[in-house]
């Protein structure tokens, strides 16, 4: 009987001492990804909480790139949303007015929390559209 | 279930009918907004990010407690941290979502309409208000050495210690004594936990938020989750809550990779110091010292004391500035024992225990009495 038999797998040889923050976060990325696929439950990675010195967070930022997909918010300060070049794994920025960080997360998710539209909003919507249908009618005009 | 805890919080809630939410979305602050807030405060408060909507639940029925800060023996370093804290946003609307009744340099009152504000804080929120304390507590002589409005220092904080449901000492001389408290203690400044345990003032949930100053964003990180939560977080054996201070700048230190593989800085200017490799041998007191500026950092997240180039100096440590120079090694016992039990790595003790027994001689007596720093420290090599 073989190794092969058994569903075991072999870890990763360490990496370089250097390397050993950013292979960590890749994993807990590739984790939740897991994650997302069994259960549908999306993963947030807290940027700030992660010790990275400034070259190895550029570093971690070359590694993930660009995917298709930007959005800029603005609401309470700017707000920066960025796909990776790996689908489902977003780069989440948000900035206070005075354009200080304020959070950075990792979001691994079909599209991030921020962007979405909730229900109670999709019903405030219609409330909206209904006054703007009920004053062209009474009022005759179209503002 | 809720516990007495709670619901004692909870009486403190429904003194102010606002919620934290509805006051938000008066401010005209969208379901968005709202929820980058939570995100926010959550990375503040060293939550993990998943716990965004528990607190957007919280915050919708939390309301504003009342808050009264004492300062006694400091030097309002912990005020200024605070209110230089670059986060107006998250911090501004912390404010905004508690009741800051009392606080000596940030009130607009003054004199006795500013003892009187105490006062009448301190009897309409008896039990519920949330007592913040910054500066050590001068005992000797029954504690004439720091009066306010003729009452002593240890007068004012027994009358506010009474009716506080719980106290945070904000900073390392409420914490933990200070400055105020280093040899040869003049005054006989003591602690709020130190007063508390020999039964000068009563006993009630205390919170340590040790740092010279501590970190802006720890402060309003603690105070958010008493809000958001109306519980205190997790805390040690020295009340620090665990969030922040639960590892040390070494085990979050973005130099440790050098400390494990033996590489350090003999100078401030040598070639090591120049690549950036570990200070321990300049005297960083990172492994020994509980606290977030490693990941948080200063300055709005800028930068910290290692990243600039100078070793921790042990700030938020009990009794660090008796601790002797901060530019000798840390003794081995410590080192090495942070490093193997923490982290189990063979190198960084085999390298810390040489470098310690390097500077055996020169540690000799640095505990037992202050010592100077002379030129000859700094540019030692
Ligand atoms: S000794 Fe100081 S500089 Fe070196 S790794 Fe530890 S905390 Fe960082």
């Amino acid at each position: 009987m073989g190794l092969d038999t058994i569903p075991i797998r072999s870890e990763v040889m360490s990496p370089p001492f250097e390397q050993q923050g950013i292979v960590a976060l890749l994993q807990e990325i590739s984790q939740l990804l897991r994650q997302l696929a069994l259960s549908d439950e999306n993963g947030v990675i807290d940027l700030r909480r992660s010790p990275l010195s400034p070259a190895q967070r550029e570093a971690l930022l070359t590694l993930l790139g660009q995917g298709e997909v930007s959005a800029e918010l603005t609401v309470m300060g700017r707000s920066r949303v960025e796909e990776t070049a790996l689908a489902g794994v977003w780069w989440v920025t948000h900035y206070n007015e005075e354009g200080v960080v304020v959070a950075e997360l990792l979001e691994i998710a079909p599209i991030p929390q921020i962007l979405l539209s909730v229900e109670d909003e999709l019903g405030e919507s219609q409330d909206r559209l209904q006054q703007m249908i009920d004053g062209i009618i009474n009022g005759g005009s179209v503002k | 279930m809720k516990s007495d805890r709670e619901k004692e919080s909870g009486a403190i809630v429904s003194q102010r009918e606002e919620t934290v939410l509805q006051r938000l979305r008066r401010q005209g602050i969208s379901r968005r907004g709202f929820l980058k807030f939570c995100t926010a405060t959550a990375s503040m408060m060293a939550l993990p990010p998943t716990m965004a909507p528990a607190i957007a639940a919280a915050l919708g029925s939390a309301t504003r407690p009342s808050v009264i800060w004492l300062s006694f023996q400091e030097c309002t370093g912990c005020t200024e941290s605070l209110t230089r804290s670059h986060l107006p946003t998250v911090e501004s609307l912390i404010f905004d979502a508690i009741s800051l009744d009392y606080h000596h340099t940030l009130q607009a009152a003054s004199g006795e309409a500013a003892e009187r504000a105490r006062e009448e804080a301190m009897a309409r929120y008896a039990g519920e208000y949330l007592l913040l304390v910054d500066g050590s507590i001068p005992y000797g002589d029954e504690g004439i050495y720091s009066t306010i409005a003729g009452v002593s220092n240890l007068e004012m904080l027994r009358q506010g210690v009474e009716g506080a449901a719980a106290v945070i000492a904000i900073g390392t001389c409420s914490s933990f004594g200070g400055l105020p408290m280093a040899s040869p203690n003049p005054t006989g400044a003591m602690s709020v936990n130190d007063l508390m345990q020999r039964g000068a003032i009563q006993r009630r949930p205390l919170i340590n938020i040790p740092g010279c100053p501590p970190i802006p964003a720890v402060i309003t990180g603690v105070i958010a989750h008493y809000l958001t939560f109306g519980t205190i977080p997790q805390l040690d054996a020295l009340h620090r809550p665990l969030s922040f201070y639960g590892d040390t700048i070494h085990d979050r230190c973005y130099r440790r990779t050098y400390y494990d593989q033996g590489k350090f800085a003999d100078t401030f200017d040598d070639e090591g110091a120049r690549l950036g490799w570990c200070l321990y041998k300049l005297g960083c007191r990172g492994p020994t010292t509980y606290n977030s500026c490693a990941t948080l950092k200063w300055n709005g997240g800028t930068s910290f004391p290692i990243q600039s180039g100078h070793g921790c100096i042990g700030c938020s440590e009990p009794g660090f500035w008796d601790a002797g120079s901060f530019y000798e090694a840390l003794s081995m016992p410590t080192a090495a024992a942070t490093t193997a039990t923490r982290a189990g790595v063979g190198v960084g003790v085999a390298a810390g225990a040489l470098s310690a027994w390097q500077n055996l001689h020169q540690r000799n007596g640095a505990r037992t009495g202050h010592q100077e720093v002379k030129l000859d420290d700094l540019e030692r090599g």
